[in-house]
C-alpha cells in the first residue's frame, strides 16, 4: 500500500479498507445491508404474515395448517439474522489484520524516511506519533461507523419503503414530517465532536500534578519535603474544575444524543398516528402495523444513540485525516533508508567553512561562522559548554541536517554532493544517548556495520566486553532488555562498551565520541576516553566533551563557544593562551592539588 | 521482605469495593440506584404498553373499534417510551458525566494519601512501580466496577424480574424464555475468555516484539542512530515478520472464535425459536390474544440481546477490571510507615550503627553493615563509583529508608521508631534528581516547605544566596514550564532553583547530592562552593563524584559496593594506600602540571 500526497477525507476509509481486503469489504457492506433490511422491514414482513394469519385461524377463516409456512418464515428471517453478526464479525477482523499488514509498514517507511528537522521538531513531531500511534484502529473506528450509518439509512428506507408498499399516502405524509426531524438530528450528531478541548488543559495540569504525588523520581524531595497533603489540595482543586468543565460538555453531548432519540421517537409515535386510519379502514392489516411498529420501536432504542456515536465517529476520523494529509506531506530526507556504502571513500579531510546553521525551530544561529579543518589520521577532542554547538557538528555530518550555510568540504568537495550512503559509510558516532536496541550482543554489535558478517567477537574483546559476555547466559547471542524472551540487563557501563564495539566493527574512517559518558562519574569516563583512544590509533577519531583532562590526549583541541572556533591548539598552546581552555582546566585541576 | 501474596477473591473483593465506592460520592450512589430501578421498570412498562396498543389494533382490524380507541393505548405508549428516552439519558449521564469523575477524584485522594504513608524504598521495586500503574488505572475500573454491580441488581434485576412477572401473567409456561436467553449466553462468555486468554498469552510476548521493532525505526530514542547505521532494512524486516506471525497467530483465533460464535448464535436462535414456538401454541390456544403474541415477539430480541449484554459486556469488563480492582486494593493494604512523636536534637548528630539495606525485591543488600556517627556543625563527603551505595546510604541517614538491619538516630531520634514527618522537620537537600516542576518560580521554590505560610521574602533570600540570577522578566509568578504557557530555564539555572529550594526550607541537617547529569566545569566548581558554603555550621552530607571536591569535607567516606572502606579526612586518605588514593591518581593525572 502507497500512501500518495494527497488531501484526505473522512470517506478515504471506506477506500483505503477495500485496497487492503477488497472481497471482505464488499461482503462486509451487503452483508451489512442484509442485516439491516432483515432486522426492520423483512422481519416486519414475516410478523404481519404470522399475525395475519394466526388471526384469520382464531376467526376460523382459515385451516389451523396454514400457519406452519408463516412460521416457518418467521423463524427463518429471525435465524438469519441472529447468526449475521458472527460472520460481519470475522470479516471486520480480516479486514483488520490485513489493514494492519500492509497499511502498518506504509506509515512506518513514511514516518522511518522523514526528514529529521520533523522529528526534533515538538509540533510536527507530536503530529507524527499522533498518526502513527495507531493508524488501523483510527480506520477501522471510520470504517464501521460508515457501516453503521449505511445499516441506519438502509433500516430507515427499506421501513419507508414497505410502508409506500401497503399505504402510499401514508409514506409521504410520513415523509414529509420526519426528514426535517431526520436532518435536525444529524446535525446535531455531528455538533458533538467539536466541543472539549478546554477540559483537556486541565486534564494535563491535573496528570501532571498526579505524577508529583506517584512518581518514582522525585521520591527524595515528597517525603523529605512532605509537600503531599499540599499537592493533593491542588490535584483535587484542579480536578474538580478539569471535572465540572468536563460536566457541561458531558451535558451537551448527552442532550444532543438523547434529542435526537426524542426526535426518533416522536417519527415513530407519528408514523404509528398516520397507520391507525388505515388500519380502521382496513387497508392495512393488523399484523402490518404490529409488524411495523416492531420495527420502528426497535429502531428507537438503537438509532438515536447509533447515529450519533457514528456520527461522532466520522468526525473523528475526519480530524485523523487531517492529520494524515499533513503528515503525508512532511518533507522526506534524501534517500533516507539507503544502506551505508560497502567501501567507504578514503578520507583525506574534512573542512567546515564559515558554517551557520538554525534549527529551523530554534531562535538562534547554532552554528554561527564555524570554521576548521581536520586531516585523516589525527585524533581531535571538540569542548565547550553545554550548548555551544558541539553536537550540532555531528548532526551536519551525517547529513541529519542539510539547511546550512557556508561550506562543509570533505576531501576538497562539498557534503551535499556526496550521496547519504557514502556519509553513513564515512562517519561513525557514538552518541551521547547511544541507543540501546533489545536485540542480541551480536546484532547490537553488528549493526554498527550492516555489511559485515562475523567481526563481532573481535569487537567485542577490544571493546573490553568479554567479561560481560562471559556471564550472559547464552554468550554473545543473548538478548538484551526485557523484549525478547530471556533477555537479560546490562549496567550503564556495559551498555556503553557495547556502543563502542558497534563503532569500532564499523569500516568508517572516522569515528566519532560525542559525550556518550554523561551518566558515567568522572573516573570511568577518563578510562572510557582512554580505551578508546587505545583502540583507535592510526583512525581519525573525533572526541566531543565538556569534561576535560582526558582531552589531552589529543593531536588538537578545539575550543568552541557560541557556535564558533574561539581556541585551538595543543593542550600546551592553550594552556600558555590563557583563554576559556585554560580557565575550564584550571577549574577542573584545582580539585585535583 | 517478601510477605506472602494474599488472595482476593471474586466477591470478597467486591464487597471491600463497594463501601468504598459509596463513600467517595454517597447521595450519586444512591441517585444511580433509584434510577436504575425505574429504568429497569420502564422497559416492561413499555412492553405492556406495547401489548394494549396492538390489542386495540386487532380490534380495530376487525372493526371492533374506533380510531379514538386506538389513539389512547397509542398516547400511553408514547408517553411511556419518551419518559423511557428520558430516563435512559438521565441515568447514563449521571452515571457517566457525575458519578464515575466524581468518585474517581474521591478514590484518587485515598490512593493519594495512602502512597504517603508508605515505604518510599518500594518506589525502587520495578513490580510496585507497574502495580501502582495498574492501581491508578484501578480508580476508574473500581467505579465501573461498582456501578455495573449495581445495575445488575437495581437495572437487570428490576427488568426481569417485572418482565417476569408480566410473562408469568400472560402464562407461567413463558418464564422459560428467560432460562432460554440466559445458557447461551453464559456459555458465549465462557468460551470467549478461554480463547482469548489463551490467544493473548501466545501474542502477547509477539505483540511487545512487534511493537518494539516498530520503535526502534520510529522512536526519537533510537530514530537518528538507525537512520545513520542504514538499519532500517534490518529492523523493518524484523518488523514485517513479527507482524506476520503475529496477524497469522491473530486470525487463527479469530477465526476460531467466529465459529463458535456462530454456533452459540445458533443456540440463541434456538432458544428464541423455542420461545416463539411456546407463544405461538398460547396463540393458537387462545391464551394469550394477537397482540401480546407480537409485543412479546418484538420484545424477544430486547430480551435476549439484554441478557448477552450483561453476561459479555459486563461481566467479561468485570473479569478484565477485577486485576487492576485487585492492585488498588492490595496497595491500599500495603503496610504504613508511623511512629512515635518527636522532634529532633542536632546536636545529638547523625549516628549509624551497623546498618544495612536490601531493595525490596532485589537479593544483594545495597548498604552492608555501615557505622558511622556524624557530629553535629560537621560536613562529610561519601564518594564512590557508580552504582556503590552511596545514594541508598544517604536516604537511610535522613530516614527516608528504614534500616533493614541496624539502628540510624537523627538528632535523637529512631528513624525506625519515629513518625517520618518528625523525622524530616529538620532535614533538608538538594537531590541528584532534583525535581524541574512545572509550576511556578515561586513554588518551586517554596515546595520544600508547604506546612508554613508562603514568605515571599524568604523565597527572595533563598534565590539570592543560591545565585540564582534568572534575568529581569522572571517573577515569582512566572510559569516554569513551556507546556503550561510558561518559560523554560537551562540546566544551570535549574540547578539553582533546586538549591534555593533547599535552602528555603529550615534545616539542621542538610544533604547535598551532586547532579551526574551534563554540566562544564566551571559550572561544576561553583556547584560545589556553593555545596560548601550551606553546609556551613550545620550537619550536612555532601555525595560526589569528583574526588577533589571531597576536600571540602571535614571527613570522607569512601564507599564500594555497599560497604564503606575507608573514613578519614582528605590528607589521611591521601597518605595511606587504597582506594581512595587509587582514584585519585587515576583522576589527577590528568590535571598534572609537569605533564
Amino acid at each position: 500500500m502507497v500512501f500518495t500526497k494527497k488531501d484526505y477525507k473522512s470517506s478515504d476509509v471506506l477506500r483505503l479498507a477495500f485496497e487492503a481486503s477488497p472481497v471482505c469489504t464488499v461482503l462486509h457492506a451487503l452483508l451489512s445491508v442484509t442485516y439491516a433490511a432483515l432486522k426492520t422491514a423483512i422481519l416486519a414482513l414475516a410478523t404481519a404474515n404470522f399475525v395475519d394469519t394466526a388471526t384469520e385461524i382464531l376467526q376460523d377463516v382459515r385451516p389451523q395448517g396454514d400457519i406452519y409456512w408463516p412460521l416457518a418464515l418467521l423463524l427463518l428471517t429471525l435465524g438469519v439474522f441472529t447468526t449475521i453478526g458472527a460472520v460481519t464479525q470475522l470479516l471486520c477482523s480480516r479486514i483488520n489484520l490485513n489493514l494492519q499488514r500492509k497499511l502498518k509498514p506504509a506509515v512506518v517507511r513514511i514516518h522511518a524516511a522523514l526528514d529529521f528537522k520533523h522529528i526534533e521538531n515538538a509540533e510536527s513531531w507530536e503530529l507524527i506519533s499522533r498518526v502513527s500511534r495507531d493508524p488501523v484502529k483510527s480506520i477501522m473506528d471510520g470504517f464501521s461507523a460508515f457501516m453503521q450509518l449505511l445499516q441506519i439509512i438502509i433500516s430507515v428506507s427499506s421501513v419507508l419503503i414497505l410502508i409506500v408498499t401497503q399505504v402510499w399516502w401514508a409514506a409521504l405524509v410520513i415523509l414529509a414530517f420526519s426528514a426535517p426531524m431526520f436532518g435536525l438530528s444529524l446535525r446535531a450528531g455531528k455538533k458533538t465532536y467539536q466541543a472539549g478541548r478546554e477540559a483537556e488543559k486541565f486534564n494535563r495540569r491535573t496528570d501532571y500534578l498526579g505524577e508529583v504525588l506517584t512518581g518514582r523520581d522525585n521520591v527524595d524531595e515528597r517525603t523529605i519535603f512532605g509537600y503531599d497533603d499540599e499537592i493533593n489540595r491542588k490535584w483535587q482543586e484542579q480536578y474538580k474544575a478539569g471535572r465540572i468543565l468536563q460536566l457541561k460538555v458531558t451535558a451537551k453531548s448527552f442532550l444532543i444524543t438523547k434529542s435526537s432519540s426524542m426526535i426518533i421517537a416522536l417519527t415513530a409515535l407519528f408514523v404509528a398516528l398516520t397507520l391507525i386510519s388505515p388500519v380502521v379502514n382496513g387497508q392495512m392489516t393488523a399484523g402490518m402495523f404490529m409488524g411495523v411498529m416492531g420495527a420502528v420501536f426497535s429502531m428507537i432504542q438503537q438509532l438515536g444513540f447509533q447515529m450519533s456515536r457514528s456520527l461522532e465517529s466520522i468526525s473523528r476520523t475526519g480530524e485523523y485525516m487531517k492529520d494524515l494529509t499533513a503528515f503525508t506531506q512532511l518533507s522526506e530526507a534524501k534517500d533516507a533508508l539507503s544502506e551505508p556504502d560497502v567501501e567507504p571513500i578514503a578520507f583525506e579531510s574534512l573542512e567546515f567553512r564559515n558554517v551557520r546553521f538554525q534549527y529551523p525551530s530554534g531562535d538562534r544561529l547554532i552554528l554561527d561562522g564555524l570554521s576548521f579543518r581536520l586531516e585523516a589520521g589525527c585524533h581531535y577532542a571538540f569542548v565547550g559548554k553545554n550548548g555551544a554547538g558541539k553536537t550540532t557538528i555531528t548532526k551536519l555530518l551525517t547529513g541529519l541536517y542539510t539547511e546550512y550555510e557556508g561550506e562543509i568540504l570533505i576531501n576538497g568537495k562539498e557534503l551535499r554532493e556526496y550521496s547519504t550512503s557514502a556519509l553513513k559509510a564515512l562517519f561513525s558516532v557514538v552518541y551521547q544517548d547511544f541507543a540501546k536496541y533489545y536485540i542480541s550482543v551480536k546484532d547490537n554489535i553488528l549493526i554498527g556495520d550492516i555489511h559485515t558478517k562475523g567481526k563481532e567477537a573481535q569487537a567485542a574483546h577490544l571493546a573490553g566486553l568479554d567479561e560481560t559476555i562471559a556471564e550472559l547466559k547464552h554468550g554473545i547471542d543473548t538478548p538484551l532488555g526485557k523484549i525478547l524472551e530471556g533477555g537479560q540487563d546490562l549496567s550503564g557501563g556495559q551498555w556503553q562498551r557495547v556502543a563502542i564495539a558497534r563503532s569500532l566493527i564499523s569500516h568508517a574512517p572516522v569515528k566519532m565520541l560525542d559525550e556518550p559518558t554523561a551518566a558515567l562519574d568522572p573516573i570511568s569516563e577518563s578510562r572510557v576516553y582512554s580505551d578508546f583512544e587505545k583502540v583507535m590509533r592510526g583512525k581519525t577519531t573525533v572526541f566531543i566533551s565538556h569534561r576535560l583532562g582526558s582531552t589531552k590526549l589529543a593531536d588538537e583541541i578545539l575550543v568552541i563557544d557560541d557556535g564558533k572556533i574561539i581556541e585551538r591548539g595543543t593542550h600546551d598552546v592553550l594552556m600558555q593562551a590563557n583563554g576559556q581552555y585554560a580557565e575550564m582546566f584550571e577549574a577542573q585541576r584545582e580539585w585535583y592539588q | 521482605m517478601s510477605e506472602q501474596k494474599k488472595k482476593y477473591p471474586f466477591f470478597k473483593t467486591l464487597l471491600r469495593i463497594i463501601p468504598l465506592q459509596f463513600k467517595s460520592a454517597p447521595w450519586n450512589c444512591i441517585i444511580e440506584n433509584s434510577l436504575a430501578i425505574v429504568h429497569g421498570a420502564s422497559f416492561s412498562l413499555s412492553v405492556i404498553a406495547t401489548q394494549y396498543l396492538f390489542d386495540a389494533i386487532a380490534n380495530a382490524a376487525t372493526g371492533n373499534a374506533g380510531f379514538w380507541d386506538c389513539l389512547i393505548p397509542l398516547l400511553i405508549l408514547a408517553g411511556v417510551t419518551f419518559g423511557q428516552q428520558i430516563i435512559n439519558g438521565v441515568q447514563n449521564f449521571h452515571g457517566i458525566g457525575i458519578l464515575l469523575p466524581k468518585s474517581a477524584g474521591g478514590l484518587t485522594d485515598l490512593l493519594h494519601r495512602k502512597l504517603q504513608r508508605i515505604d518510599p524504598a518500594q518506589f525502587e521495586d520495578t513490580i510496585f512501580l507497574d502495580n501502582l500503574n495498574k492501581a491508578r488505572e484501578g480508580v476508574r475500573a473500581i467505579t465501573m466496577f461498582c456501578m455495573v454491580a449495581f445495575v445488575m441488581v437495581s437495572f437487570y434485576g428490576v427488568y426481569f424480574l417485572t418482565i417476569g412477572v408480566y410473562l408469568f401473567s400472560l402464562k407461567p409456561m413463558l418464564l422459560i424464555t428467560l432460562l432460554l436467553a440466559f445458557i447461551p449466553a453464559i456459555s458465549a462468555q465462557i468460551v470467549r475468555a478461554k480463547v482469548f486468554t489463551k490467544l493473548e498469552d501466545q501474542s502477547a510476548p509477539l505483540r511487545r516484539e512487534y511493537e518494539y521493532y516498530q520503535k526502534t525505526i520510529c522512536d526519537r530514542e533510537y530514530f537518528k542512530e538507525t537512520r545513520v547505521l542504514g538499519g532500517f532494512q534490518f529492523f523493518h524486516k524484523l518488523f514485517s515478520r513479527t507482524m506476520e506471525l503475529l496477524t497469522r497467530k491473530q486470525w487463527q483465533a479469530e477465526r476460531k472464535t467466529a465459529l463458535l460464535q456462530l454456533a452459540l448464535n445458533l443456540t440463541t436462535f434456538a432458544g428464541m425459536a423455542l420461545s416463539t414456538y411456546i407463544l405461538f401454541t398460547a396463540t393458537m390456544a387462545g391464551e394469550i390474544s394477537v397482540g401480546a403474541f407480537a409485543a412479546v415477539f418484538t420484545q424477544l430480541g430486547s430480551i435476549f440481546s439484554i441478557m448477552q449484554e450483561i453476561v459479555n459486556q459486563h461481566i467479561g469488563n468485570m473479569n478484565r477490571d477485577i486485576g487492576k480492582v485487585v492492585n488498588f486494593i492490595r496497595l491500599l493494604d500495603m503496610p504504613e510507615k508511623s511512629g512515635t512523636e518527636g522532634s529532633p536534637d542536632f546536636t545529638k548528630g547523625i549516628v549509624a550503627e551497623g546498618i544495612s539495606f536490601t531493595y525490596p525485591g532485589r537479593e544483594k543488600p545495597a548498604v552492608r553493615n555501615v557505622s558511622f556517627t556524624l557530629v553535629d556543625g560537621e560536613t562529610i563527603a561519601i564518594v564512590g563509583e557508580n552504582g556503590a551505595g552511596k545514594s541508598t546510604l544517604v536516604r537511610l541517614l535522613t530516614g527516608i529508608y528504614r534500616p533493614s538491619d541496624g539502628q540510624v538516630t537523627v538528632g535523637g531520634l529512631d528513624t525506625a521508631e519515629t513518625a517520618p514527618a518528625c523525622v524530616y522537620q529538620g532535614i533538608s537537600g538538594v537531590f541528584q534528581k532534583y525535581q524541574r516542576y512545572k509550576m511556578t518560580l515561586g513554588e518551586n521554590v517554596a515546595i520544600s516547605d508547604t506546612r508554613t505560610k508562603v514568605d515571599t521574602a524568604k523565597i527572595n533570600d533563598s534565590l539570592k544566596e543560591a545565585d540564582a540570577e534568572l534575568g529581569s522578566d522572571i517573577s515569582f509568578e512566572t510559569m516554569l514550564s513551556p507546556e503550561f504557557n510558561g518559560i523554560d530555564l537551562s540546566g544551570g539555572q535549574w540547578q539553582r532553583v533546586a538549591i534555593a529550594r533547599g535552602l528555603y526550607r529550615a534545616n539542621g541537617f542538610i544533604v547535598l547530592d551532586e547532579p551526574t547529569s551534563a554540566i562544564d566545569p566551571v559550572e561544576e566548581t561553583r556547584i560545589y562552593k556553593q555545596f560548601q558554603k550551606l553546609a556551613e555550621g550545620k550537619c550536612a552530607v555532601i555525595v560526589t563524584h569528583r574526588l577533589g571536591s571531597a576536600k571540602l569535607a571535614h571527613r570522607v567516606v569512601v564507599m564500594d559496593a555497599g560497604e564503606i572502606i575507608d573514613v578519614g579526612t582528605h590528607d589521611e586518605l591521601l597518605s595511606r594506600p587504597g582506594k581512595y588514593a587509587d582514584m585519585w591518581v587515576a583522576q589527577a593525572q590528568w590535571y598534572d602540571r609537569a605533564q
